[in-house]
Formats: structure tokens, sequence, C-alpha cells
């Protein structure tokens, strides 16, 4: 496959760009905050107290040592409470009021003090609603209020967290800059929603299309993500748009668990590898079962105000990556086992996961600080992903229109087999009982006319009547030997049985000498034989011209014509009589042309059958 | 009648039993050599030259006829061959014609029987008056034009527009069209302008 090209550069890509973002760390000290213009990210101006003692007692602390930490908070240590300190200086005669934003605060308790002349003052406090009953518990993970009088020194923050690893990056902005973000985030959601629905649409257009569930549960995983997203606009619009975060919430979980089930559905439909490792298959969709039970719970709104509301942060912080993880080692057992399309998804899914790994677990682990260029090391990832998805489900599209096209032709081929068998067949018996006719019964009344009475005549008259008929039938039954010239010869003489006094049958040949196929020249005496006998039987014609007449490029026409009273062609076919569509059955073996001029009671039917010169040569054996 | 010595050749136990009767009624005098099959009439080594005719069938099952009547032919130019068949075939026929075999049968004209031998022994052909008509009447069955061809050139040569002809003979034009081009084909014409100079040349209009 050519796309053997660009696994390497994008990976390569991908790998230089997160190497880059390694260099861009620096160490500050003190924030000035009327030189903001722009959100800035705090971590270089936290300095950070980790201790057992849960007391919020601000007084006990002032004096501990703070560690300056620029890489910002470290993850998991014994410790669950961090004071941090940020160290700001208002120079500036004015209060102002500036919001600390946690973008993903997975924080049990969190208080804000601020230090103002000596003076310590409780500002705000927030966290995951623990204890539960604690009404001093505004919200969870929005911007932080902050006022900043002049003279205020120091920001006070008491974290409260639960053994996991904190995502550190937070950001002090002004109000004007949360809603310009907020904007700026929108921007960019709704760029992911509008590709995600306009993704999604494909998808369930190629379902209804071609009837493949991998472009349902594709449509699913879109329709996940791009749920998921509608849920994002809930973090920071809580402050300017009111959207109640419980809803946001649960918006957020449907489009997790939509992509979630179907994810794993996805990928096995593109590459089946359930078959192994069924254990860890069955873990997956028993995952994925718990997910959507815990889904279902979070659906009551009491929920949210409970340790479930907490317990589905874990879930979705310690299983979701298990899943995703869970999918990549999947691909690559599936690619040691050569499965289908397996190589291509294990590179465009594991570029995925290296992108989600920079972007979601480096920072969290104090490795890698958050810029644009992780940022786009994601998108990059992401797009890569996409990419690689539809490359395949365009692949299996295509495959699917061939593998129709391949089963149509099929069914046609097995439908001319069986018109041949049938045809091939009625020419056996016909032989049989001709040739039986011919040989046991016309020999035997030979025999019976020696051996009669000579001076009987009248019994002499019946046996010779007899034995005429008798060839007449099996003359009409046994298919003629027929060898190069014999054909004009063998109709001619077909011509002759029909001919009689009040039927003239012609016929003509021209440049009959280049036809010389067997099969074709059978096909075409019974044809002729069979326009014969309708003739006979129903044109009341009184002349037959038969043609048969083979032009400069090798294609022959059969032209039969008769002065007849015509016919319903479509009351003929459907009737009892089997003779047109005897005819039309060899016409298809010997794929050709076969038209019918002729009405009911008009004068005349003409019948013009075009066998091209293709067939001529081909089936000649 | 002398003495003649004759062998019968056919597959059919019945008719060959019979044909000897007939035989010997007719020629008491007469050797007569009944066979079934070209395989046991090899396998008695006879002198084929000191005979005087072969009555065969044309078909025997499982046998070539033809190419052994050609190798008797070559080898015993002087043994004529008289043919008893059940088959009216011109291309049959022909070919016996043309391996130069004498005399030609149908099964059930045994009363011609005598005097085709008779015929034959004195070194003429003799062909059953049906099996001459036949012939003449499948070798006439050819014809040159057909009726609805010389109507349809008689009509180009009026200057009739294919659909007009069409309308006249109560034909599709589709059918107008394939009778011009055979009818081109056929008198080697180019247009339908050499149609009309045929007309104007063959047929009074």
């Amino acid at each position: 496959m050519s796309l053997n090209k660009y696994y390497i550069p994008s990976i390569f890509l991908l790998l230089l760009l997160s190497i880059t973002n390694l260099y861009s760390q620096n160490k500050k000290n003190i924030l000035n905050i009327d030189l903001l213009e722009k959100p800035i990210g705090l971590d270089n101006y936290t300095y950070i107290y980790s201790t057992k003692d849960s007391s919020t007692n601000i007084n006990n602390i002032l004096d501990k040592e703070f560690i300056n930490t620029p890489k910002g908070l470290h993850g998991i240590n014994d410790n669950t409470i961090y004071w941090e300190r940020y160290s700001f200086s208002n120079t500036t005669n004015r209060e102002k009021e500036y919001y600390i934003y946690f973008p993903y605060a997975i924080i049990n308790k969190l208080i804000v003090f601020t230090h103002y002349k000596n003076i310590i003052i409780k500002n705000a406090s927030l966290g995951m609603l623990y204890p539960r009953k604690n009404k001093e518990i505004e919200s969870i993970g929005y911007p932080i209020k902050i006022s900043l009088k002049p003279g205020i020194t120091d920001v006070y923050i008491y974290i409260k967290h639960f053994r996991l690893a904190l995502r550190t990056t937070s950001f002090l902005l002004t109000e004007a800059q949360l809603r310009k973000s907020n904007e700026n985030q929108n921007e960019i959601i709704w760029f992911w929603k509008g590709f995600y629905i306009f993704a999604a649409l494909i998808a369930i257009i190629l379902f209804i299309v071609t009837r493949r569930k991998m472009f349902l549960y594709y449509f699913m995983l879109n329709l996940g993500m791009g749920t998921y997203f509608t849920g994002e606009i809930g973090e920071i619009s809580k402050v300017i748009t009111n959207v109640p975060f419980n809803l946001t919430a649960n918006i957020k979980q449907t489009g997790i668990l939509l992509a979630f089930i179907s994810l794993p559905l996805l990928i096995n439909q593109i590459t089946p590898y359930s078959k192994l490792r069924p254990k860890l298959w069955k873990l997956i969709l028993f995952i994925n079962g718990f997910i959507a039970l815990n889904w279902f719970i979070c659906l009551f709104p009491y929920t949210l105000t409970t340790n479930v509301f907490l317990f589905t942060t874990y879930l979705y912080n310690f299983y979701a990556p298990l899943i995703l993880i869970s999918q990549l080692y999947l691909l690559y057992v599936a690619y040691k086992a050569h499965i289908n399309n397996s190589k291509v998804l294990f590179i465009g899914y594991g570029g995925y996961i290296f992108a989600l790994f920079i972007y979601g677990i480096l920072p969290n682990l104090g490795l890698l600080q958050q810029n644009l260029m992780v940022y786009n090391t994601f998108i990059l990832g992401s797009l890569f992903e996409i990419f690689i998805f539809m490359l395949i489900l365009g692949k299996e599209t295509f495959s699917v229109y061939q593998h129709r096209a391949t089963l149509l032709e099929k069914q046609k081929e097995h439908q001319s087999n069986i018109i041949c068998a049938i045809v091939e067949s009625q020419e056996k018996e016909r032989n049989k009982v001709g040739r039986e006719l011919h040989d046991m019964i016309g020999a035997n009344i030979s025999v019976i006319k020696q051996q009669a009475d000579k001076s009987n005549e009248k019994l002499l008259n019946i046996i010779d009547r007899t034995i005429e008929s008798v060839r007449h039938l099996s003359h009409g039954l046994v298919t003629p030997l027929i060898k190069d010239d014999d054909f004009v010869d063998e109709i001619n003489e077909l011509c002759v049985l029909f001919s009689n006094i009040d039927l003239k049958v012609k016929t003509h040949f021209h440049n009959w000498n280049r036809i010389d196929n067997k099969i074709i020249v059978t096909h075409l005496y019974r044809i002729t034989q069979e326009l014969l006998q309708n003739a006979v039987k129903h044109s009341k014609a009184s002349k037959i011209s038969i043609q048969f007449l083979v032009n400069n490029n090798g294609e022959l026409t059969l032209m039969y014509e008769d002065n007849g009273i015509g016919f319903d062609y479509d009351k003929a076919i459907k009737g009892d009589g089997l003779g047109l569509i005897n005819i039309n059955n060899r016409i298809h073996i010997i794929k050709s042309k076969i038209y019918y001029d002729t009405e009911k009671n008009r004068n005349g039917t003409t019948v013009v059958i075009n066998v091209p010169a293709s067939t001529i040569c081909l089936n000649n054996n | 009648m002398k003495s003649k010595k004759i062998i019968i050749l056919d597959d059919h136990t019945l008719f060959l039993k019979g044909m000897e009767l007939i035989l010997k009624e007719y020629c008491p005098n007469c050797d007569i050599y009944t066979y079934q099959s070209i395989k046991k009439l090899k396998h008695d080594r006879l002198n084929l030259r000191k005979f005087d005719l072969l009555v065969s069938d044309i078909e025997l099952p499982d046998e070539d006829t033809f190419s052994f009547f050609s190798l008797l032919k070559e080898n015993y130019p002087r043994l004529p061959i008289l043919i008893v068949s059940m088959h009216k075939k011109n291309a049959i026929i022909k070919k016996c014609k043309a391996i130069g075999i004498e005399g030609y049968l149908l099964k059930h004209e045994d009363q011609q029987l005598t005097k085709a031998i008779t015929t034959i022994l004195s070194g003429k052909e003799y062909f059953s008056k049906t099996i001459v008509d036949f012939c003449k009447q499948t070798n006439n069955i050819n014809e040159n034009l057909s009726l609805r061809e010389e109507e349809i050139i008689k009509l180009i040569a009026k200057g009739h527009p294919n659909q007009k002809i069409a309308l006249i003979l109560t034909l599709s034009v589709e059918t107008i069209k394939t009778h011009k081009r055979n009818i081109k084909l056929k008198l080697n014409l180019k247009s339908t302008s050499d149609i009309i100079d045929f007309a104007k040349n063959n047929y009074l209009l």
C-alpha cells in the first residue's frame, strides 16, 4: 500500500513537535499584573507547600517554607493537602478583579485567601463538593474570582485533592479575557462540532447506502465526539452563560459514552481483533457497560452533590484511558496477526494516542508545559487519525462496491449457466428421443414394411406415411451434425420440411463461409427451427424468407420475415408456449441481440437477430 | 441372374435378415454375406476384390462409415456401394456423392431395391426419386432478394424516406434500416443512390 510513504514522516513530525516543546520552559518569580495583556500561565509564579494537615487555618502555614516549583504542582505524593502561593503585585491604586482558571481541576476542596496589609481574607472557596453538605463550596473547576486591591502581595490557595495527579496548569485572566477566551474556545469547539457533525453525516449516508456496520459505528463515534464538544461550553461559560453545570456534564458524558462504545466496535469492524484477545475484549465491553450505568445514574441531578460525581471523575480519568490504550494494544496484536487494515490503523491510531499523551498526560505530570505547540500536536494527531480512519473507510466503501459488482457478475454468470444448462439438457433429451425414434422405431417400421404383404397397398401407404412422419419428428429433435458448409444444407432441408403447397420458405446466405463456429451455428439452427414452428402454428403465413448475412466485419444478421398475421410479443412471452423463451435463452447464450418487429393482426412479422463478430470468434471450440 | 457376391452391412438384425430374404428371392444363386459392423467385416479379412456389391447402412453405432467407404473406394474402386439408410439429408447425400458412392435408397423404399441393384450392377448410379427430388428442392430454396426486400428497393427508388417506407409496409424504421443495410451488403452497393440505380436497371418502375 502506498500509505507506507506517509506513516513515517507523520510520526517524525509528531515527535519533532513534541521535542521542541521541551525547550520552551523558563523561570519567573513576580508577576506584575498590570502587564497582563493576555492570559498568563501561572505555573511559574506558583509556590507550593504540601502537608498532611487538613486544617484550613492559614495562620498555621504562613511561616512554612514554600518551595518554588517552576514546573508547577507535582502529581501523586503522600500528602493530600497543598498550599499554593502566588506572588502578585498590584502596582496600580485601583482594585482589580481576576479569575484564576484551572481547566481540568479535579479538586475536592479549594479555598482562596488574599494577603492584604497583613490581613488575610478568605476570598472564595470551591471544589468537588467534599464534604458534600458544605455550603461554602460554590463551584467545581470554574474560574476562581479574586479581587486584588492595591497593596495585595500574595494569594494563598488551599487545595485538597484525593490522591490524584493534579492538573496544575492555571491561568490568570481578566473578565474581558475570560469572555474572549470563551469565544475563542467556542470557535474551536464549533470547528470540531462542525467537523464531527459533517463526518457523522457522511458516515450515516454511507451506512444507508452500503449497509455496513462500520459506518454506523463511525457515525456513532462522530456523534459522540460532537456531543462531547457540545458539552464543552460549560467550563468557562458558567460565568458568562449560566448553563447549568449538570446539564453540560450530562451532555459531555453522553458524548463520551457514545464514543467509547462505538470506538472499539468500529475498530473491530475494520480490523477484527476481538477474537485475538477475547478476555480483554470482554473487559472493554464490561467497562463500557459500567460507564453506561454510571452515565445513567448521573442523569439524576442529585448525584452531582454526592460521591457519585467524584467517582464518575475517577471513572473517566482511569478507565477511559484504559479503553483508549487497550485499543492500541489490540491493534498491535491484530497487526502481528496480519489482520486486515490493522497496520494502517495501528499507526494512525498510535499517532493519535501519542498526541493525546503529549497533550493530556505529560503536562499533568509536570513534564511538559502546556502551550500552543502542544495543542497543535494534539490537533495534528487527531487529524492524522481521522485521515487514516477516512482512508480505511473509503477503501472499505470501495471494496463494498467492488464486492457488489462481482456478486452481481457472479449472479449473472450463474443465470447464464442455468440458461445454458436448461438449453443443453433440452438438447440432450431431444437428441435422445430423436435418435431412439429414428434408429429404433424408424428402423423397425422399415422391417415391418419388408415383412408386410406387398399386395396390401393401403397398409404399405400407411407404413410409408408413418416412416415419413417419424423421420420428420426425429429430424426436428436430433441436433444436426453441423460441420462447416453443412449448415446451409441443414437450414435448407429444414425449410423444405416446413414447406408445402400453402407455405413457401425461401433462404438466402450471404458471405456464409466466414462462419465456422459450431456452437453458434447449432443455436442458430434451433432458433430458425423455433421460428418456423411458430410460423406454421400461428402465423398463417404463405411466404417466409430466412436470410443469414455476414457483413465485412464478421457480424452475422439473421433476418426472418413472413407475411403472416403477426403476434403480440408481450402476450406471447407470457403465454404457455416455450418457443419464444427458448429463442431468447439461446440468444442470451450466444450474447446476441434479437428484435421482433411485429404486432397482432399486422401484415407480417420480421425478426432480426444480430450476432456480434466477437461471439462468433470467441465461442469457437 | 448370374451368381453374384454381395455384402450387406447393417446393425439392425431384423432389417438385415429382411434384406437378405429379399435378395435371396431376387437372386437365388447369389452369395450373400451379412455383417452387423465394420469391425466384424474387417475381422473376416474377405477378399473384397471378388465381391460385386456392398449394400450398407450409412450410420453404424460407434463407427465412422464415411471414412470406411472412402477407404474402400480408394482400394477397391470396382466394388460398387449402395446405401440404404433412414437419412434423408442433403448433407449426407452430398457426402456420399463426393466419395463416389453409386446408389442411395431410403430404408422404406425396399420395392426399389432390386431395381437399384440391377442398375448399379450394370455400372450405373441409382439414387431414388425421393432423394433426387429432395436434393433439387433444397438446392432451389435459395433466393437472392426476398419479396419484402424487393418492395423496399422499389420504395427507395420512389424516393421515400425510411419513415415513409416503414409506414407503408407497417414495419418499424429499425427494420427498414436493417433491410437497407442487408440489401447493400447483398448487392454490394455503397449508398442509397446505388440502390435507386439498381432498381432502375432491374425493375420496371
